[in-house]
């Protein structure tokens, strides 16, 4: 490995540490270490360190779908490229939380802030993370994938309530290279790998930025507004067991929508994770021309969607979970009283 | 299968081997050869003819059907796509049996209807078959369907287009509202410690086309 | 569609790629056991160890199997598995010339230096009775193919070895692509039947 880019490696260490006060981005000091919590604040931060470039290739439901992927971590922050190898033709530029989706075929750029992206540590770090109440963690081996030594885990739900994943992680920086989402059988729901990686490759991180450049596209930048479930007007009459809020998020008129969106007050969305996984339930008033078919989607693979009509508001559910999950959720969202 | 059977068959895999059938031909043939191991060995046996014939160096030295065995060992921890015969299309009452596809996919919460893809919203009430314990979604739910839909014949610009893709799992219909909240989603709940690189391509085969 | 390329056996190739990619793992398996020794020659070319071979050949046919929505049909199937064999390859040599427990005679063609030769405790060499058992496989071929009658013997050489199609085959020969279809037939019937028990030798079981 060339010395290089060890010492750029060293260089993000240093400056994530640095920087770690404000973007909360810090080993799990506040919160409870186990096994598990380590693990996974080691593969959290692995995918934000390591340099890499690859192929990557997700299956989902009978279909897959295949991106390249570059990534550098450059100095103190994290540049990210990833160009689609199937389906409509898209290439993603992320520069830390800030994501450019480019669409070659219409010259449009879609311009958002993704905050989750910062957000999994202060997770771990809540003196109530309860991350291991939910899942088992066991190493299972060391397996080679694409090229590399990776150990292999399996995190096990202990209720019904959510998927079990099997990870490999690259021995070295802790990348994980393959994922698996299982359904309550164990079965292979989806799997997300690498089907060609390259670790510390050469990236040119001021080329790559260039390629950031939004000339000559249309910029788009969807409304979108942190708010709260209260101030909303909806509350969980009853939690669903291990998944916590995560923010609240009003799109208001839905001009950039393809699909028509609302005429009145927007959609919000409201977000929950149990750490691992994650579901959004989306609210907006009823309008019967488009909202026709109440129940569940499986959306291939573990992603399901859920709609439910209560009174003059439509709620979808959606979330890599178990349909029984989703129900759980739209049963107990109800209006405040 | 008796002689003058197998013997057919074996033909058919020797002109398959040379891509002599196709179409609708060549579908049956491959149906017959894929259902028989001993089929399958012959097809294995005639590669091996031509590739010996052509090169010696590629006379097989280790037992290939258990080179192939230990890779499918390997292959069946892939995600399988769930293989979706023609005859699981189940129609609904009185309407395009293209429209509705119901898979019975071995998932849990089988008392759930689960549809595959969305339903295309100007079609005739589909009855939520087989729901079980869940009060919400009763009959009633069903009727109140039936009656928006039905009431709503006029009003069929105004639903936004479904869009209908061609895969090789069959053709499914998109719904680009599921789409765009799908795609919201993934923007804003990335709060998994399993984040990984591009995981939006979990929804690439069903987004909206472009936005 | 534009008018009806002469058959070839990559139609076969695509549509059991096509059959793959649509759920049905078996079709791939047909692949493989058409590509696997070809694979496994060219791999032999770039590492020496035996065992080394049949794993990349195993990793290569797993990596094709994930990208096989990518393979368009544009091209040759075996071009694109080629390809996916090299990197496959590659990929494994780099990680063994940074492993330094790893002996240097894995690495064919690395040196001509007859001395790499002698750390060979970790080469895995292929068996005397491998060996043996693919010169017995081509010597029996070789005897079928002097045993055939001589028009299914040309027949079965335009399409193996010359590459003819059947409508090609029909022309050369004369006669009606039927014919030529029924002749390869009872050529291959006629050599398979002694080679099939040396297959079956080898698995040590019946299918």
């Amino acid at each position: 490995m060339s010395m290089r880019w060890l010492a750029r490696g060293l260089v993000c260490v240093l400056a994530w540490s640095l920087a770690s006060a404000q973007a909360g981005d810090v080993s799990p000091a506040g919160g409870v270490e186990t096994p598990l919590n380590t693990w996974l604040m080691r593969v959290h931060q692995a995918a934000r360190q390591s340099v890499y470039t690859g192929t990557f290739v997700v299956s989902a439901g009978g279909n897959l779908a295949s991106a390249r992927i570059w990534h550098v971590c450059d100095g103190a922050q994290q540049l990210e490229r990833v160009e689609t190898l199937s389906g409509v033709p898209r290439a993603i530029f992320r520069r830390n939380d800030q994501v450019v989706t480019f669409f070659p075929l219409s010259k449009v750029a879609v311009a958002e802030v993704r905050e989750s992206l910062g957000l999994f540590p202060n997770l771990l770090q809540s003196s109530d993370s309860s991350i291991g109440d939910f899942y088992r963690f066991k190493v299972l081996g060391t397996e080679r994938i694409a090229g590399f030594d990776a150990e292999v885990a399996q995190l096990t739900p202990v209720d019904r309530m959510r998927y079990g994943y099997r990870v490999w992680s690259e021995k070295r920086t802790g990348l994980i290279v393959q994922l698996q989402t299982l359904d309550l059988d164990g079965r292979v729901l989806e799997q997300a790998a690498f089907s060609e990686l390259h670790l510390d490759a050469p990236v040119n991180a001021g080329k790559l930025s260039r390629l950031g450049s939004t000339e000559g596209y249309r910029v788009v930048r969807p409304d979108l507004q942190k708010t709260s479930p209260d101030a909303q007007g909806w509350v969980l009459n009853k939690d669903v067991d291990g998944f916590k809020p995560m923010g609240c998020y009003q799109r208001p008129q839905a001009a950039a929508s393809v699909a028509g969106g609302n005429a009145a007050g927007g959609t919000m969305q409201w977000v929950f994770s149990d750490g691992v996984a994650t579901v959004s339930l989306f609210v907006e008033a009823f309008d019967p021309r488009r909202h026709a078919r109440e129940g569940m989607t499986d959306m291939g693979g573990a992603t399901h969607t859920l709609t439910r009509h209560i009174n003059d508001w439509w709620a979808t559910a959606v979330g890599e979970v178990p349909p029984a999950t989703l129900q759980a959720f739209v049963l107990a969202l109800e209006r405040k009283k | 299968m008796d002689e003058i059977k197998t013997a057919a068959a074996r033909e058919s895999v020797s002109a398959l081997v040379d891509g002599d059938l196709r179409g609708p031909a060549a579908v049956g043939a491959l149906d017959t050869l894929l259902a028989d191991p001993q089929l399958v060995q012959t097809w294995h046996t005639y590669q091996v003819v031509g590739d010996v014939l052509r090169s010696t160096e590629l006379a097989p030295s280790r037992s290939e059907l258990a080179f192939l065995d230990r890779l499918e060992q390997r292959l069946a921890q892939e995600p399988r796509s769930p293989h979706v015969p023609a005859s699981e299309r189940v129609p609904g009452a009185g309407e395009d049996a293209a429209l509705i596809q119901r898979v019975a996919l071995d998932r849990p919460a089988a008392n759930l209807a689960v549809f595959r893809w969305k339903m295309l919203a100007t079609a005739a009430c589909v009855a939520l078959v087989g729901v079980v314990g869940l009060q919400l979604w009763t009959l009633g739910g069903a009727r109140e369907t039936a009656q928006m839909a039905v009431a709503r014949p006029a009003a069929v610009p105004s639903v936004p287009d479904v869009v209908v893709a061609d895969s090789a799992a069959g053709t499914m219909l998109r719904d680009p509202r599921l789409d765009e909240l799908m795609a919201a989603h993934r923007q804003l709940g990335g709060h998994s410690a399993l984040q990984v690189p591009a995981g939006f391509l979990r929804n690439a085969t069903y987004e909206g086309a472009g936005r | 569609m534009t008018e009806e390329s002469v058959a070839s056996s990559q139609d076969t190739d695509l549509v059991l790629v096509q059959r793959t990619v649509a759920g049905d793992q078996r079709a791939y398996g047909l692949l493989v056991l058409k590509y696997q020794r070809r694979i496994q020659r060219l791999i032999s070319r770039m590492v020496r160890d035996v065992d080394l071979v049949e794993d990349i050949s195993q990793e290569t046919f797993v990596r094709a199997y994930r990208a096989l929505h990518q393979f368009r049909g544009d091209a040759q199937f075996y071009t694109w598995l080629y390809r996916i064999a090299v990197n496959t390859a590659k990929k494994f040599l780099l990680e063994l010339k940074h492993d330094p427990t790893v002996a240097e005679s894995f690495l064919a063609g690395d040196d001509d230096d007859e001395t790499s030769w002698r750390k060979n405790e970790q080469t895995t060499d292929e068996g005397p009775e491998s060996i043996l058992a693919a010169k017995e496989i081509a010597a029996v071929v070789n005897a079928a193919m002097d045993a055939l009658p001589p028009d299914l013997k040309q027949a079965i050489v335009l399409r193996e070895i010359e590459g003819l199609s059947y409508e090609e085959i029909a022309a050369a020969m004369d006669c009606p692509v039927g014919t030529v279809r029924s002749r390869i037939f009872r050529a291959r019937e006629a050599i398979s039947q002694r080679v099939k028990p040396l297959l079956d030798k080898q698995t040590g079981k019946r299918w």
